[in-house]
Order: C-alpha cells, then structure tokens, then sequence
C-alpha cells in the first residue's frame, strides 16, 4: 500500500488572524514495504504531516492519497475508520494513553473498535503483547503498574493489535533508557522485516543512518529533502544549514578526513566504518 | 570527611518488595561538586534521591545535608536546601503563568511579597526566561518548560541541585540548551549537582560517576576512568561512548588500539598516525 502526497498544503485556524502555515506544496510518495525516516527541528512540520497520514488532519490544499483512499479537504469524516485500521499511529510518550484496568483490556479495545469480537480482540492482545517483548503474565495487570518503558510496549501492542499495514512512530524512543532504545528499535527493525511500512519521526541522526532505507526532511513546513541516508549525509554543511546534525560515524569520518584520511563516500554507519579502516589500515604488521 | 551530601550505610526497601531497593549505599559529595548517578532502570537511582530529600524514608544508615541530619524534625530545613527538577517537564506545572509557577514554592515557605516577586524576577532573568513570564506554561517548548522548573527551583535559593533525568524527554537541542544553562547556574550561585541520567554527554561532563546496580555502588570515579570500561558501560545503563566502542570493533578486526580510555580525538589521531606509519 503506498502513501502519495501531492502538493499538499495546510494552515492551521485557516481563515482567521491566527491562520498559521503547517505544511506547504509538499509531495512525496512513500512506497508499501518501505522505512522512511522524517527529520527536521522541532516546528518544522513533522507532526503536522505525520497527522495527515490517517487524515486525522485534512490538506488545506492538496491531495493524500493512501492506498486506493483519497483525502481532500472535501473528505467527510465518515468512513475514515478502515483508514485508520491500516495507519497505525504510535504517538510521542503513546504509554499516556493507557487507560483500561488491564492490559489485555487496554489492548483489545483497538480491534474492538474496528468491529473485532472480544474472544478474536483477546487473542490479538495476547499475541502482540508476545510481539512486543512482554511476558504474558502482564495482560491481567493495570497497565499502571507497569515501569514507564513496559507502559511503552503496551501501547505499541495496542496499535499492532489493529493489524495495520503502515506503522507511523513519532519519536517512539524519547525519555527510555540506552537498552529500552535499543530495544525497540529492534522490535521496529523486525516488523519491517516482516513486512510492515515504517515511517519514523526522529531527531536521532543514528537511527535515520541505522534503520531508514528513505529519509524526508521538513524545514518551516516544506520539505526540503527527499533522498537516502547515505545521499544526505554526505553533505554536513547543508545539514548544519537545517539545524540538524550528523550520525556518530560520520561525524567521527569528518574528522579523520580533516587530518588526511581519504574517503570516496562519508560512511554513515559505524560497520561500514570498521570496513574501510580495516582495508586502509589492515596490512601493516604489529612488533 | 564531611561532605554537602553524606549518605552512610543507607537501606531502604519498598514494601511488599524482598530485595531492597538501596542495600548499604555510601558516599561523600564535596560541596560545588557535579556528581552523575547512573545505572539501570530499577537500579536504586531514583530512591537514592527520594531518600536525600526525605521523601522516603531509609530503613537503616543516615543521610546528611548541608551539616543537618535527615530526621522528621530537620526535613523541611533540609528540603530548603535541595531543589530538584524532574523528567517530564508536564506533570511538574501548577502555576496559570510561568512567573506564578516559579513563585508557588516561595509562597509555600511564606516567603513575603515584596521579595517573592524579586526572587521571581531573578530566577526567570537567570535562566533566561524574563519574556516568558506572564504566558502559559502549557504553550512551552519541553526545553523552555525545564528552563521554568530550574528557575523555580533556583528562587528557592538551594545550596544542591538535584536532576532526575532532567532532559530525558528534551530532544537534541532542548538537551544540550538546558545542559549549558546547568552548567552556568552551578558556577554562577556556587551550587552542588547531584545528577540521575542515562545521557552519555551528561555523565561525561560530571566531575564523577556513580554507578548503582542492583541497590549498591558497584563503581565510583572520574567520567574517565569509568568510561575506559568499555562496552561494559552499556550494562550500567549509559550508552557506550561512540570512541570506545568504535575502537572495540576495530581491535576485532585486527587492529592494534590503545587499552586506555580514548575520546574521539584522540582516537582519530591515533588513528590518523597508525595510517602515516604503515
């Protein structure tokens, strides 16, 4: 299922003296099966769009079209919900929305939402809570007892639970710990894998370098890049330019290069990294 | 050896818990100082703050602050001294404006008004925030949301800053922004800086590390000396500096590298004459 933005455009409290522009002229096309990072300072636009993606905005301007759905502004409210069953949204801090007495409850009632019988949305609980790393002894507690990064996961099997096509994470990994990071970046490099389309929202320049196969990078509600990691990075003062910043690796590249070292391309991750020095300065012999 | 912070021998354990959260933690922190607590999620951190400003209460050892000794009676004494900011810059938010919230802790200690509007004035013009004063707090960014709590912790006048994670939920440019305001403030008012964090540039830019595990100190010392550990931070629930593991998986490769602790320029140089010399 492919997600296509054409020429979109959108003003927030459009017709009044706040109106403020959200989103300008911006097309892209995400294809189904791709992981596509979206970068740009905070205020760029990032949400803005993220939102456009399971229409919980409508363009101003423009058309989104997802899978065969099209979204104008004319769009109706309506019928919107077999949408929003294949965008699955995982919000910043999305443990702040647990609400039911258990987790089994709290991530059955997605499904249930959409039409799925208890027995069917119980079974689809139990089996993402699995998904997602959680021992099955956590779906009859309170999601409240939980520690900040389980709450975390519960979220996340709430949204898999729905079984959607398209998985949209805004800064899922903001305030865990180094290993909860690790975590569940994995946990997202496995649903690609499996065939899930990611869509990332980031300010981690390592992860973009890591896990994207496709970067977009929004500036004051346009966007201004639309390429490959490996493509962006190799260009630092552009970046700099955009207020962001570069990966570990390339970062530490720059300034092998500034002393002397030669490199066809930057490298953006740390394995390509090793490769390279391993080659430059492998065939020397130790005393 | 008397330190602003004394902990001796301290205990403590949640109730309905077996193993206790704290087991035996000891440590001196000298006045002026910038100490880094780190460790893993339930590695004792945070109780280890609760139990300094008395928000629970230890099952055996002592705690000292500034010179009192952490009773029921000296309590409010001490929580005048220890100001602490926490991670999630919404749930600490009271006032309608940013200069009412900032002056909710003075009028707590019935601090007169004449000088609560003062204090106010100059905690808010020392974190850079004087513009801000009669706006909501709600239509802050996360970064400028820390910069409102430090200030109100800053008009109490404390002698010991205390961060709980302070910028965990910042994103890059919050984080370094409300670093470099902490830095500032510790010189500027002479403060102490206990830190509990996971970020890797936080612990480093500390004067030592503390690494708890399991309840007790397991490790103690300069960002240096701990940080030469290895990749064998990453289980104390830091990231791994960037130089150290880079070296690691270079060194498996077959590369000869340095057994020290090595930041990124130095790692580059040696890298750069280890390519001049081959």
């Amino acid at each position: 299922m492919d997600i296509k933005f054409d020429q979109v455009g959108y003003t927030y409290q459009a017709g009044t003296p706040l109106a403020a522009v959200g989103l300008q002229d911006v097309s892209f096309t995400i294809h189904g099966g791709d992981y596509t990072a979206i970068i740009g300072q905070t205020g760029s636009g990032k949400s803005t769009l993220l939102q456009h993606l399971n229409a919980l905005l409508k363009p101003s301007t423009g058309t989104v079209t997802v899978g065969d759905r099209v979204i104008t502004s004319k769009t109706s409210n309506k019928n919107l919900r077999p949408l929003r069953q294949k965008v699955g949204m995982v919000f910043q801090f999305a443990e702040s929305q647990l609400f039911e007495s258990t987790v089994e409850r709290d991530v059955a009632f997605g499904p249930q939402n959409f039409g799925v019988s208890q027995d069917e949305a119980f079974a689809l609980a139990a089996q993402s809570v699995e998904r997602v790393g959680l021992p099955a002894d956590v779906l009859q507690k309170s999601p409240f007892d939980l520690s900040g990064g389980q709450m975390r996961r519960v979220a996340i099997a709430g949204v898999l639970a729905m079984q959607p096509e398209v998985l949209v994470l805004d800064e899922p990994t903001a305030g865990l710990d180094p290993r909860g990071r690790r975590e569940m970046m994995t946990l997202f490099a496995r649903l690609h894998a499996e065939g899930k389309t990611v869509v990332l929202v980031t300010h981690q320049m390592d992860d973009v370098a890591d896990y994207a196969d496709k970067v977009l990078v929004m500036d004051e509600g346009k966007l201004v890049a639309n390429t490959t990691p490996a493509g962006l990075f190799q260009n630092p003062d552009w970046l700099l330019a955009h207020h962001l910043g570069l990966p570990k690796t390339t970062n530490f590249a720059r300034s092998l290069q500034n002393r002397g070292f030669q490199f066809d391309r930057l490298p953006i991750r740390e394995d390509e990294l090793v490769a390279i020095l391993k080659q430059q300065l492998g065939g020397q012999q130790h005393e | 050896m008397a330190g602003i912070i004394d902990v001796q021998d301290l205990k403590f354990t949640y109730s309905g818990q077996q193993r206790p959260a704290l087991d035996g933690v000891s440590l001196s922190i000298p006045a002026g100082k910038w100490v880094a607590v780190v460790g893993h999620n339930g590695s004792g951190k945070s109780t280890l703050a609760k139990n300094i400003l008395g928000l629970l209460e230890p099952e055996s050892g002592s705690v000292e602050v500034a010179g009192m000794r952490l009773t029921a009676d000296s309590v409010w004494d001490i929580r005048a001294e220890v100001g602490i900011v926490f991670q999630n810059p919404d749930n600490q938010f009271v006032g309608a404006t940013v200069a009412d919230d900032v002056a909710f802790g003075l009028e707590n200690r019935a601090v007169p008004r004449p000088e609560m509007l003062q204090r106010v004035d100059g905690a808010l013009a020392a974190v850079g925030m004087t513009a801000f004063k009669n706006r909501e707090p709600a239509h802050l960014s996360g970064g400028q949301k820390q910069r409102v709590a430090i200030a109100g912790v800053v008009a109490q006048r404390p002698q010991i800053l205390i961060l709980d994670e302070a910028t965990s939920m910042l994103d890059p440019a919050g984080r370094r922004d409300v670093m470099s305001l902490i830095h500032n403030l510790k010189t500027q008012l002479n403060l102490t800086v206990l830190s509990i964090t996971h970020d890797l540039e936080e612990a480093a830019s500390a004067d030592q590390i503390i690494v708890l595990d399991n309840g007790k100190i397991v490790r103690s010392g300069t960002p240096e000396t701990i940080f030469a550990h290895g990749s064998q931070v990453a289980e104390w629930g830091l990231d791994v500096p960037y130089s150290e593991d880079l070296k690691e998986r270079l060194a498996a490769a077959g590369l000869q590298m340095p057994l020290t602790y090595t930041d990124e320029e130095r790692l580059a140089d040696y890298l750069w004459t280890l390519n001049s010399t081959k």
